[in-house]
């Protein structure tokens, strides 16, 4: 690998972690009218506005109030919610493990189903099996996961009565919510797998293993899906955004612990140093994965000079 | 020399034409469904016997197809409010389809100016360009948007402001790229010989042959824009009730889910339906446009 790409690739990186942290900390001023009002809402005394104003640091100069929250990032504090009288810190990673696990077996849905499939139709490429392959792949990724989620209630929990509406707790609970979250990156995956099938299949190496009498199957799953898996795992990893924006929504409507409906909850109540660490974090999260998709990008693929 | 132009573009037409018959189908399909919506959203609320806020509290909670004292039938059904679930389900298409296309044209618009003047200018320019696109897809647009309408107030004109706001990167990156190839082919070194300036080039020599990309994207941009906005509307930080979205409407159906899973059901197929025709238009013309994937048809 090419140290000067990394270097280069990780200062580009540091670069936009310290303006994302910028932009988070200046989003609650550029809005016109006050931050500490607009938290406690137009009823509050202006006693209590005073207080708030001084708690946060807001009266201070802004270069300063920056320091404070930069220099709180890097030990971890990211100071206290209004709402709950909590550190901010503490509610986080209360909420973390709901959603990963969200995702994670979301994800996994998305994998078992999405790559085979895509497999199938990269083969048999204009095939039905392909066909049927893309409407599903269309219907996954034009389906919002929310309302998807309240037709499966309505079904398996009010009809049936088969599974829990929401809430967590055993394997029940996780069935419904993942269900409903898994279309949009399963048809991504779909998608994304044909495609480099159809690609990888059109090489010569592939060829010549036909020809030289492997099973089809053998071809397949030892020389194509080795060469194919690499941008499945690079787009799906750059899509992480946009299935974080759909637990965001998903989480609320199964009361699902995590930190979209922690998100959503917080920013509803105006809870503004919960709703700012949540997304400074999920921005950190995408820019460090980012990196070291780059990173595995560059390490395995040869072609990749810079 | 004159009539040379006009033949080229007649010449065009006839290989626009060609393609689409042999490989529109799809784009055609996604379109028409569109439009159908898109007409509806235009019509349907002035020629239903209906207002779209008219409470008839007697009338509350029938069933799909149930029609009144009156012969008037309720083809959606009637909400909580003994309002009608047709007439509130096309009135919330307005609000929805405007919002996402003239969110996406105005994205289309800046990134499209943003994109190749970076690309084409290059140096320090595109460097910054670049740069405010990395930092805004740090950020998942889904929340970027929620807290953006939170904290700016959700509003139609904010709506519209916010998804432009978090659209115009994917625009931005899809010209940069197409600029970057494009700058170096004949037809504009020798159009840059000939005296043409900067303007000229990238505006009337750049954009055309860049254009069919950005509209692929475009498509698909108003699928993801309906689903955030709906999202937006349903986690009650859109547009707010009495006045319909696609997304409040969901939120009022999600509590009585379990006696009126119409009220719920109908808003959300509609959504499905116009998000899945601009993903299917967006495929057509993709296919039509991009040589790789005709090959790979």
């Amino acid at each position: 690998m090419n140290r000067r790409y990394v270097l280069r690739r990780l200062v580009h990186g540091i670069l936009i972690l310290w303006l994302v942290t910028v932009t988070v900390f200046m989003m609650i001023h550029i809005v016109p009218g006050d931050p500490a009002r607009m938290m406690l809402g137009d009823r509050a005394r202006e006693h209590d506005v005073e207080e708030l104003r001084t708690k946060l640091g807001l009266d201070r100069p802004l270069p300063e109030q920056y320091i404070v929250f930069a220099s709180g990032i890097v030990v971890g504090d990211f100071g206290e919610s209004i709402r709950a009288q909590r550190p901010v810190s503490e509610l986080v990673s209360t909420a973390l493990p709901a959603t990963l696990l969200l995702l994670g077996s979301s994800l996994l849905l998305a994998f078992t189903v999405g790559i085979p499939l895509g497999v199938l139709a990269g083969v048999h490429r204009g095939g039905i099996a392909d066909k049927l392959a893309l409407v599903l792949s269309l219907i996954g990724q034009s389906v919002a996961p929310f309302w998807l989620g309240l037709m499966l209630i309505s079904f398996f929990s009010v009809k049936l009565g088969i599974l829990p509406t929401s809430g967590i707790g055993g394997f029940r609970h996780l069935v419904l919510p993942v269900l409903a979250l898994a279309p949009t990156a399963m048809g991504m995956v779909l998608r994304v797998t044909r495609v480099s099938v159809i690609e990888v299949m059109n090489e010569n190496y592939i060829r010549t293993a036909v020809s030289k009498g492997m099973h089809p199957i053998t071809v397949v799953w030892k020389h194509c899906m080795k060469n194919a898996s690499i941008p499945i795992v690079t787009v799906v990893g750059l899509q992480i955004g946009s299935l974080l924006g759909g637990a965001i929504v998903t989480e609320t409507v199964f009361a699902w612990p995590g930190i979209g409906r922690l998100a959503v909850n917080s920013l509803i109540q105006r809870d503004w140093p919960v709703v700012r660490t949540v997304v400074l974090l999920s921005a950190i999260t995408l820019v460090i994965m980012n990196f070291l998709i780059d990173m595995t990008y560059a390490a395995i693929d040869k072609r990749v000079k810079f | 020399m004159i009539g040379e132009p006009e033949a080229t573009t007649l010449s065009r037409l006839h290989e626009s034409v060609r393609v689409l018959r042999e490989r529109g189908g799809f784009a055609i399909l996604g379109l028409t469904v569109l439009g159908l919506i898109v007409v509806g959203a235009i019509i349907i609320p002035g020629i239903s016997p209906f207002d779209v806020n008219n409470q008839v509290l007697t009338e509350r909670l029938n069933p799909p197809g149930w029609t009144n004292d009156a012969g008037q039938t309720h083809w959606f059904g009637t909400d909580s409010l003994g309002r009608d679930v047709f007439t509130r389900a096309f009135v919330g298409a307005r609000y929805s389809l405007a919002i996402s296309f003239s969110a996406v044209a105005g994205a289309l618009l800046i990134g499209t100016i943003a994109g190749l003047a970076a690309g084409y200018l290059g140096g320090g320019f595109d460097n910054v360009i670049m740069r405010i696109v990395d930092l805004q897809l740090a950020f998942p647009v889904m929340l970027l948007s929620l807290v953006l309408v939170a904290l700016l107030g959700a509003n139609l004109f904010n709506l519209v402001i916010v998804f432009v706001l978090t659209g115009w990167p994917i625009f931005a990156r899809t010209i940069r790229a197409s600029a970057l190839t494009l700058r170096q082919r004949g037809f504009v070194e020798s159009a840059r010989g000939l005296g043409a300036g900067r303007f000229r080039i990238m505006f009337r020599y750049i954009l055309p042959n860049a254009l069919g990309p950005l509209i692929v994207v475009a498509t698909f941009e108003v699928a993801k824009v309906l689903i955030f906005e709906s999202s937006l509307s349903f986690l009650s930080l859109g547009i707010q009730p009495p006045t319909p979205t696609w997304g409040n409407m969901m939120s009022e159906g999600r509590s009585i889910l379990a006696v009126a899973w119409w009220v719920t059901f109908f808003p959300g197929i509609m959504l499905v339906l116009a998000a899945a025709s601009s993903n299917i238009a967006g495929d057509g013309i993709n296919a039509m446009v991009d040589p790789q994937v005709r090959r790979a048809r």
